[in-house]
């Protein structure tokens, strides 16, 4: 049995190495194609949403929707005269006087909330621009501060 | 009477009854790419180990999946004691050391997800290119440099509130962990230093025996070796040596506003 | 291999020169390179096989790092007179010129990180003419809502409060 295992073996190993030459390339070969096809591991989809660059990316989402808002609103105001459109603050409210309440609470909340959250977490910025509370503490206490600004101004400003 | 039934149950228990340790299945997700067939695209491997057979650290668990389960994982390893950073990977989302991360137990059935070092080439599995990692390094000119060569035969002093200075910054290991971390290297790796270099560059501009500060802050003029930091934050959060590379990035900018 | 798409072209760039050493493809003359699009979401670009160092110049490093945060801290001060005070118009004159000038470097940060001319040549020098033009037009708008209109504080406090009730208007500016 074990003699018989052992031809088993034998010929086995024999047809393997003579499929090898047909199938093995050079390794330059490989190793070439390797680096063209080689991935980048993956980053945004798989790190941990952290307070930090969360947060970061807010100020900078809402600092674009903000300031891109409103810098489409004033460029539009001043090349208004030229398509004819009526820009002034009278046109404008009467317009938005007639929709409705809910669209426009929800729009005065995205508009504070950006503006507010955008304009605390500056301030946030400007603090450890000067050197303070750059630490894992600090941003957790800071960061905190500015969530709890922002929500209050928020609040006060979409209602009030 | 009190006092007897305070013994411990080691010395309790008879010598020859090995404590029974329950089966704790704990299952691996794990970032997977053979350079070897390189058109198929990267996937996620699952393994399902006996945590109660393995050792704490994630690290072991790697070792263990290579030894009893799939020898094609590859990964770097060296110290097992988080001293070299061969080990660098994304655990469960944050950059850290395999060898000094413990595996979370008792979590009910979750599995942990190991991924390379974010936003690199990878050369196999979980194995990242480290090369422009390292030029970027030498490119800060890691080394004292003096304008007088001064008598070579003593050392050159400095007091021990000088030597605090360095505090923080000489312990990095150059693993990287806070470099790919940051979204900004993500996005810029090739014109950007990242944490980890900026670091090791703070460290030789705060070090009082190095004359050559100028031109190390010379080098920094420009818009992106380091003015693409906005003060993110993910480095000091995820290094595994509890450094500060954000504060050592904060204070390179007060010495280039300063200067 | 790295020879068979194209040939180094005289003016080959530092990108070209990269992608060629590692053996990618690169256009046969200069003119016409790999899009920016599929470098962001194809095939990525190598990293240069050196350390770029860019010319020392303050201007880009540490002078606009610095008026960038003075430009921030002025909007600061600007903006809580609008909401504390109301409207005056020397505050709208200058919420007018500051405001635009620090969204200004904001967007360019955001071009700087993303769409960096050194990877996007031709969509990233368009987006920074239209940064620029943009950021003309809204000054310009804001100064003639400064002159023509009611001012910038009192038109954003209008259109805020269009929808509430007319007869509690005697503090309306």
């Amino acid at each position: 049995m074990f003699a018989a295992r052992k031809a088993e073996a034998k010929t086995e190993a024999e047809t393997e190495l003579k499929a090898e030459p047909e199938t093995v390339e050079p390794q330059s070969v490989v190793a070439a194609r390797a680096l063209k096809h080689r991935p980048v591991s993956p980053h945004l989809s798989i790190y941990q949403p952290q307070m930090s660059w969360v947060m970061s990316g807010l100020h900078r989402n809402m600092g674009v929707l903000v300031g891109g808002g409103a810098y489409l609103w004033a460029a539009a105001y001043g090349l208004a005269p030229l398509v004819g459109a009526d820009l002034s603050s009278v046109a404008v409210a009467g317009a938005l006087a007639t929709v409705p309440a809910p669209l426009l609470l929800a729009a005065k909340a995205l508009v504070a909330g950006s503006l507010s959250f955008h304009s605390f977490n500056g301030i946030r910025h400007l603090w450890w621009d000067t050197g303070r509370s750059v630490t894992n503490q600090g941003v957790f206490n800071t960061g905190y501060a500015v969530i709890a600004a922002s929500v209050l101004a928020t609040g006060y400003l979409t209602f009030f | 009477m009190r006092q007897l039934a305070r013994r411990g149950f080691a010395a309790s228990a008879a010598p020859h009854m090995a404590a029974e340790k329950p089966a704790n299945p704990k299952t691996f997700k794990i970032y997977r790419w053979n350079p070897d067939k390189p058109a198929e695209k990267p996937r996620m491997q699952e393994y399902t180990l006996d945590l109660s057979r393995t050792g704490p650290m994630v690290l072991d668990a790697l070792i263990k999946i290579k030894n009893e389960v799939d020898t094609t994982l590859t990964f770097r390893r060296s110290c097992r004691e988080g001293i070299c950073g061969s080990c660098a990977m994304n655990i469960d989302g944050k950059n850290t050391l395999a060898c000094i991360t413990h595996i979370p137990k008792d979590e009910g059935g979750k599995s942990i997800t190991i991924y390379p070092l974010p936003h690199m080439f990878v050369v196999k599995d979980l194995v990242p290119d480290m090369t422009y990692f390292y030029k970027q390094y030498a490119s800060i000119k890691p080394w004292l440099q003096r304008k007088d060569e001064g008598d070579a035969s003593k050392e050159i002093l400095q007091s021990p509130e000088e030597r605090k200075k360095l505090d923080g910054l000489y312990e990095c290991i150059l693993c990287a962990c806070c470099s790919t971390a940051c979204p900004s290297y993500w996005w810029n790796q090739d014109v950007y230093l990242g944490p980890s270099i900026l670091l090791q560059a703070y460290r030789w501009m705060a070090d009082s025996r190095d004359q050559s500060l100028p031109e190390r802050l010379e080098q920094m003029e420009n818009a992106f070796s380091v003015y693409r930091c906005h003060t993110i934050m993910n480095c000091t959060r995820t290094c595994p040596k509890h450094l500060n590379p954000g504060l050592a990035i904060a204070q390179i900018k007060l010495l280039l506003a300063k200067n | 291999m790295a020879l068979v798409f194209g040939r180094r072209a005289a003016g080959a760039s530092g990108l070209q020169r990269a992608r060629q050493a590692a053996g990618l493809r690169t256009s046969a003359t200069g003119l016409f390179r790999a899009t920016g699009a599929r470098q962001l979401f194809g095939d990525e670009v190598p990293n240069p096989q050196t350390v770029p160092q860019p010319a020392a110049n303050r201007m880009k490093g540490s002078y606009h790092w610095m008026n960038e945060r003075a430009v921030s801290v002025i909007t600061v001060p600007l903006l809580a007179t609008a909401f504390v005070f109301g409207p005056h118009a020397i505050n709208d004159m200058l919420m007018g010129v500051v405001l635009p000038i620090h969204a200004y470097m904001g967007f360019q940060q955001v071009l700087a990180d993303y769409f960096d001319l050194r990877r996007w040549p031709a969509v990233g020098r368009a987006l920074k003419y239209a940064l620029v033009a943009v950021t003309g037009l809204a000054m310009f708008g804001a100064w003639r809502i400064n002159t023509t209109d009611v001012g910038l504080t009192s038109y954003f406090s209008r259109i805020w409060n269009a929808n509430k009730r007319k007869d509690d208007s005697a503090t309306t500016n």
